[in-house]
C-alpha cells in the first residue's frame, strides 16, 4: 500500500499493508483530503493524489472515481442527485494505458520478478541501507 | 517471444524483443513500442514508455496477474496457460445465504409462495447498509427459517427455495 502525499494533500489512514480488516470495523478505514487555492486545482490535485494511492490486494473505487472527477459536468460543478444514472450508467474503467500493463505483465515474465530482488546498484557498488528498509507501520 | 494476453474479454497478440539492457521492443497488436524498464521491488515496477514514465504495480495470482497503473488496475491473464479452474462453476451462489454476519430487516416472501429468479426474498443490514438476497432460480419457498431480528452468519441457509423445474408440457407445444 502506498499513500498518496504532497502540497494540500492529507490522507487520515487507519490501516497498513498486512492488516485484516475485522467484522466489527467502523465503515471509514481511510479518508483522503484534499484542499487546494480554487476548485479546479482542487479537483486536479485529487485526481493526481488518486492515481498515485496505490491498495495492492483488493478492488478500490478508485477508477471510478477519476472519472467522475475528470467529468466536464463535475467539473463545472453541474451535479445533482441524479448525476452518475445521467452520465455514468454504463461507466467501465477506462483502458487508456493498456500498452503500459502488457508491457508491464511481460517484463514480469521475462526478468521473474518475485523470484528475485533485484538490485538497481551498478555492480560493484555498497548495497545502500534504502533498498533494505522493511514496510513503514507494519 | 510471443505472447497472448487477456483482457477484459479482449484477447491481444504481443511479441517481446530484448533490447539492451532493460529495455524491450513490444509488438501488441499493431502497435510497436519501445519499453525501458527498472524492478524496484517485487510489486514495483518503473516503466518508460515512449518517453514517459509509469509506475506500474503488480500481484499475482493463479490466473493472471493484477496491474495498477495510474490508480487504474488492469487484470490480465495468459491466453495462453490452461488453467483448470476456470472451468469449474464456483460463482453462481444457490443458496439464499448471508456474505457476511448480518441482521435479518424485511422478509419478503413466505412459505408456500413462487419466485422468479432474481427477485427479492430477505434483506439484511451489515455495516451500515442493507442488502436484498434474490431468488438464484425460479422456484417454489419451501421454509423460511429466520425472523426479523435474528443475526445470521454466513452458511445459514435463510430460506429454502425449491427449484421449479418443467414437470408439463408447456402452454406453447414444447414437450419434456
Amino acid at each position: 500500500m502506498e499513500e498518496p502525499s504532497g502540497p494540500g494533500i492529507r490522507n487520515d489512514c487507519g490501516i497498513y499493508s498486512g492488516f485484516q480488516v475485522p467484522v466489527e470495523y467502523d465503515p471509514i478505514l481511510s479518508k483522503l483530503v484534499v484542499h487546494a487555492e480554487t476548485r479546479e486545482r482542487a479537483i486536479g490535485r485529487m485526481i493526481r493524489a488518486l492515481r498515485e494511492y496505490v491498495v495492492l490486494g483488493i478492488k478500490t473505487s478508485i477508477p471510478f472515481l477519476i472519472d467522475v472527477l475528470q467529468h466536464r459536468q463535475f467539473m463545472a460543478g453541474e451535479t445533482y442527485t441524479n448525476f452518475i444514472e445521467t452520465h455514468l450508467a454504463e461507466w467501465r474503467p477506462s483502458r487508456d494505458d493498456i500498452d503500459c500493463a502488457y508491457a508491464a505483465f511481460i517484463i514480469d515474465e521475462i526478468t521473474g520478478m518475485k523470484k528475485t530482488r533485484q538490485s538497481t546498484q551498478p555492480e560493484g557498488a555498497p548495497l545502500s541501507p534504502w533498498q533494505s528498509l522493511g514496510g513503514w507501520g507494519r | 517471444m510471443e505472447y497472448r494476453l487477456r483482457t477484459d474479454d479482449n484477447v491481444v497478440s504481443c511479441s517481446v524483443q530484448k533490447g539492451e539492457e532493460e529495455s524491450i521492443t513490444l509488438i501488441c497488436g499493431d502497435r510497436v513500442l519501445d519499453v525501458g524498464y527498472s524492478v524496484l521491488s517485487e510489486h514495483h515496477l518503473f516503466i518508460v514508455l515512449d518517453g514517459v514514465g509509469y509506475n506500474a504495480y503488480i500481484t499475482r495470482d493463479t490466473n493472471g496477474k493484477s496491474i495498477v497503473i495510474r490508480g487504474i488496475p488492469f487484470y490480465i491473464e495468459d491466453a495462453d496457460r490452461q488453467i483448470a479452474v476456470r472451468k469449474k462453476n464456483s460463482t453462481i451462489q444457490k443458496d439464499i445465504t448471508p456474505p457476511m454476519p448480518s441482521v435479518v430487516v424485511r422478509i419478503l416472501v413466505a412459505s408456500g409462495d413462487h419466485v422468479k429468479q432474481g427477485s427479492g426474498v430477505i434483506v439484511l443490514t451489515a455495516m451500515k447498509m442493507e442488502t436484498t438476497l434474490t431468488a438464484p432460480f425460479d422456484g417454489t419457498v419451501t421454509s423460511v427459517n429466520v425472523a426479523v431480528g435474528d443475526k445470521v452468519m454466513p452458511g445459514k441457509i435463510l430460506v429454502d427455495i425449491l427449484e421449479l423445474k418443467e414437470t408439463s408440457p408447456a402452454g406453447d407445444g414444447t414437450a419434456s
